[in-house]
């Protein structure tokens, strides 16, 4: 009896010292870690739309949402809770120079989180850059190289932006690749449209 | 203090995690696709083991046996968790790339096994120039993994380029097959080393008897 009083007891102290000290450790590492996290943000949104210096956030309301994708498991955002979020670029002198968007596509490793820049006038894509990726080193985590990348640069929603048509896919990583061309080419027209609909309010 | 230079050596050469008594293979073979990435595996690792260590041998007269095996789990998982959060806030490029094996440091089987097999029966001063040693031991093989394989495979090490312009990297060597073949050669390689140390000792030793 009293020994499995005493494991109880010991076993709990821990349990709560442990509980304690992370708590510590979270708050002291958490403004530290958003920061990275909005920085990383930051730099992307701005790689992707050349010559911004910053940037807005527009929460857009797409009527019907973007489309659902049960590959990704993504839900549909759009909705009041969870808004499309697009981020409209600035240039120095506080001019939109377009905006960009975060889309996802099913990879070989997990899902392929990437940021889309478009131009302000002639809505025409001025970048791709990639956010998140699990692919195979040295294969599909080429969807990284600028060559990849650059091809989607002045496609339109004219455009096919599928691969073996206008955009090439990288040899040995077809998933990977695919990916990336579905994520950009699924959600550019909702995007548009409703960075349509923001700029007319 | 003979016995602590003892405990702390063993780890790095007789019996060392990765190439002797083989265990930790799982970071071991997944993370070490480049230099950093094994190193910074290794030097979390052995963080959490000297930590954890340290604390288990204190508390191993306050934790009944029965649930020594749960108790020795939170301590190390409370220090897996404290790295992990110190590396998202501080060196968020390598976290992204070591991603889910940060966490899976809880099940590494080095830790636990020098919990149980060391910690928990020696002295704090002891344990911890055991787990140094262990840890050290880890971190030069990871990074030698990591750094032969990036070399081969991507012509760099820590991201240096190294190869000559001409050199075509070899993928297959920093994706998971790649693991497999470094590791077995270094094995070999270290087998051949460690004989011919022991031939030369064993030969001293008929010397001085004869």
């Amino acid at each position: 009896m009293k020994e499995s009083v005493r494991m109880v007891v010991v076993l709990t102290v821990i349990a709560m010292a442990s509980g304690f000290i992370l708590a510590q450790v979270y708050h002291w590492t958490y403004p530290t870690i958003q920061r990275n996290r909005a920085q990383a943000l930051a730099g992307s949104i701005l790689a992707v739309l050349p010559g911004a210096v910053e940037f807005n956030v527009i929460e857009a309301h797409p009527a019907g949402g973007l489309e659902d994708d049960p590959t990704t498991l993504r839900s549909k955002p759009g909705s009041d809770s969870d808004p499309l979020l697009l981020y409209q670029g600035l240039d120095g002198n506080g001019n939109p120079v377009g905006f960009a968007f975060v889309s996802e596509g099913a990879g070989y490793g997990g899902i392929v989180k990437i940021m889309v820049g478009v131009g302000q006038t002639d809505r025409l894509i001025s970048g791709v850059a990639i956010l998140e990726h699990a692919e195979t080193p040295n294969l599909g985590s080429k969807i990284e190289d600028e060559s990849f990348r650059s091809q989607f640069v002045g496609k339109g929603i004219d455009d096919p932006i599928a691969l073996g048509q206008d955009i090439d896919k990288i040899s040995g990583a077809t998933v990977s690749s695919r990916a990336v061309a579905e994520a950009v080419s699924r959600d550019l027209g909702s995007a548009l449209q409703a960075y349509k609909e923001a700029a007319n309010q | 203090m003979n016995k602590m230079i003892k405990d702390f050596l063993r780890g790095l050469w007789d019996e060392h995690p990765t190439f002797r008594i083989m265990i930790g293979m799982c970071p071991t073979l997944a993370v070490t696709t480049a230099a950093i990435n094994g190193f910074g595996m290794a030097v979390a690792t052995t963080f959490v083991l000297v930590c954890s260590s340290i604390l288990i041998s204190v508390l191993k007269k306050v934790i009944p046996g029965g649930v020594r095996i749960p108790a020795y789990i939170i301590v190390i998982a409370t220090f897996v968790t404290t790295v992990d959060y110190i590396m998202q806030a501080f060196t968020p490029d390598l976290h992204e790339s070591l991603g889910v094996f940060i966490p899976l440091i809880v099940v590494n089987c080095i830790i636990l096994g020098r919990a149980e097999a060391y910690a928990s029966k020696m002295p704090v001063v002891w344990s911890a120039f055991d787990a140094l040693g262990m840890g050290l031991g880890f971190t030069w093989g990871l990074t030698l993994i990591g750094s032969i394989r990036e070399l081969l495979g991507s012509g760099t090490v820590f991201g240096f380029s190294i190869m000559p312009d001409g050199f075509t990297p070899i993928a297959i060597l920093t994706s998971p097959p790649g693991a497999f073949i470094t590791l077995g050669v270094l094995l070999a390689l270290m087998n051949v080393v460690s004989s011919k140390i022991s031939e030369k000792i064993k030969a001293k030793q008929q010397r001085a008897a004869n």
